[in-house]
């Protein structure tokens, strides 16, 4: 059987050819790869984002046969698969917290009236994020990060995580007040919903 | 207004990008788990390869130590690993046979000696009689310095007994079954080990890391069953494995019966092999027709520190 790979193959597609040609599984490697390393690296460091990342497809691999396709994007199990692998990196990460929550921001609120009065320089306040990341649980905190650095839906974390939708929903729920109570905006924002 | 998930991305700069050499790395590890594996190459059947020894008839006999150090006696020498980082089980068995490569080593003669020190980790005595097959109790254990001596032509064992050293000749009525030395320092590739391990001598069969704690091993020879092993699918990590002395070891095995991960140790830092372990990773009961054996996850059972795998001139020797 001869395989091509077209540019329409979705993810689904090449993990179902990946069954019967390893190979096939490279192309899914390429795609993804690099975000997996870079959410990683945000929660971990690079160097244990170089063992994550790796480790994620490795496993991917081996689970290839069990891969539901009907999802077409592969990122929300991809992304499920790394977060599991960073859980057991815990102290790591509270401790690259705790690191970014003592260095001061490289560049702070600049002068621009209009930037001051419109919006915050989210720059400033990295270190108080880090801070109230640092304070969050891991099931939560992999719920918001998923969402904000994965850029995934709720609905697809939920996939990820293999948790309920009306979970993902409350744990996000709560990280994002964590979030705005660590940036003194909890007020204002809470309105906005 | 800019909301908090912004702010998080935005706050802790653009994404990271991986080095190529990361990239090349896991790229290559992907590659080499899509290779094709032979079946049949993991075989979980121990080989009792000096158990024979029991039945010997015993002649005890003092030997004068020389003290003198063996040029084969395990030295790393080398400190940059292939994987500064390894990233998958096949990675750190490479950082394995490389270390194991850089032993110093000079081909035993066939009168000479593989001297094993091990510390076994084991129940006291009497709680290990009444429960043989029980986990270690924690409080309840002990440290047990083994000293064993196999000739390196297979005629001749030795072992410390009550203190005393104890020599047994093969011949008569005693004998005793051990791997032929022509047959072990052949396996200089993964490929002759998986071709031996494929097809055994009638009279063994073959548990490569039992027999990586009881011969003293070429480093070649060493590497190519680590490199062979780095093949196997069943293969597990276990980064936080704790060994004997305290020191913290990475354990690298399988899983046997479904609930107990059989390891080799190795050091952390250097990869240098120092002991061997059986630890329960998963609750599990055992039924038996007198009682049920009740497993818990962390149980250990077995626990071994090699503290000396060398070759010596004769028994009694130890360095």
């Amino acid at each position: 059987m001869t395989l091509t790979r077209t540019q329409a193959d979705t993810d689904a597609d090449l993990i179902e050819q990946a069954k019967r040609a390893p190979e096939r599984f490279t192309a899914v490697f390429d795609r993804h790869y690099r975000h997996i390393y870079a959410y990683a690296a945000r929660r971990l460091g690079p160097d244990l984002a170089e063992d994550v990342a790796s480790e994620t497809f490795l496993i991917a691999f081996d689970r290839r046969n069990r891969y539901d396709r009907s999802h077409a994007d592969a990122r929300p199990w991809l992304f499920g698969i790394a977060s599991n692998l960073i859980a057991r990196h815990a102290r790591a990460e509270t401790r690259r917290y705790q690191a970014l929550a003592r260095t001061p921001a490289a560049n702070v609120v600049d002068g621009d009236a209009d930037a001051i009065a419109g919006r915050l320089d989210a720059r400033a306040v990295r270190g108080r994020l880090a801070a109230a990341l640092e304070e969050l649980s891991e099931p939560v905190r992999s719920v918001l990060l998923l969402v904000a650095w994965a850029g995934l839906s709720q609905a697809e974390v939920a996939t990820a995580l293999r948790i309920p939708p009306g979970t993902a929903r409350s744990r996000l729920h709560k990280a994002r007040q964590e979030m705005r109570r660590a940036l003194g905006t909890a007020d204002r924002l809470e309105g906005d919903e | 207004m800019m909301d908090e998930i912004t702010m998080l991305r935005e706050a802790f700069g653009p994404d990271a990008a991986p080095s190529v050499t990361a990239e090349t790395r896991a790229r290559t590890a992907l590659v080499e788990r899509m290779r094709p594996r032979r079946p049949g190459r993991h075989r979980k059947t121990a080989v009792a390869l000096a158990a024979a020894a029991a039945i010997a008839v015993t002649a005890t006999v003092t030997v004068r130590s020389l003290g003198h150090e063996h040029p084969s006696a395990q030295r790393v020498t080398a400190n940059v690993l292939p994987f500064a980082h390894p990233a998958n089980v096949a990675q750190y068995f490479e950082n394995a046979a490389w270390t194991a490569e850089r032993r110093r080593w000079v081909d035993p003669r066939p009168e000479q000696f593989m001297y094993t020190e091990t510390v076994e980790l084991r129940n006291q005595r009497s709680y290990e009689n009444n429960n043989p097959n029980g986990a270690l109790v924690p409080g309840k254990t002990e440290n047990r310095r083994v000293q064993q001596w196999n000739r390196v032509d297979g005629q001749v064992q030795a072992e410390i007994r009550g203190g005393k050293l104890e020599v047994v000749q093969r011949g008569g009525n005693v004998t005793w079954d051990r791997l032929k030395w022509a047959d072990i320092s052949a396996l200089t590739t993964p490929e002759k080990v998986a071709n031996w391990v494929d097809h055994p001598d009638a009279a063994f069969s073959v548990e490569l890391t039992a027999m990586i704690g009881q011969y003293v091993l070429p480093p070649k020879v060493q590497a190519a069953i680590f490199r062979y092993l780095a093949q196997q699918p069943d293969m597990r990590l276990n980064p936080d494995a704790v060994n004997i002395d305290g020191r913290p070891a990475i354990g690298l095995g399988r899983v046997l019966e479904g609930y107990l991960a059989q390891e080799l140790l190795f050091d952390q830092r250097t990869y240098a092999l120092i002991g061997e372990r059986v630890v329960a990773i998963a609750d599990h009961v055992t039924h038996g027709d007198d009682a049920d054996l009740v497993s818990h996850k962390g149980d250990v059972y077995r626990q071994v520190l090699y503290t000396k795998m060398i070759i010596v001139d004769r028994p009694g020797d130890t360095q």
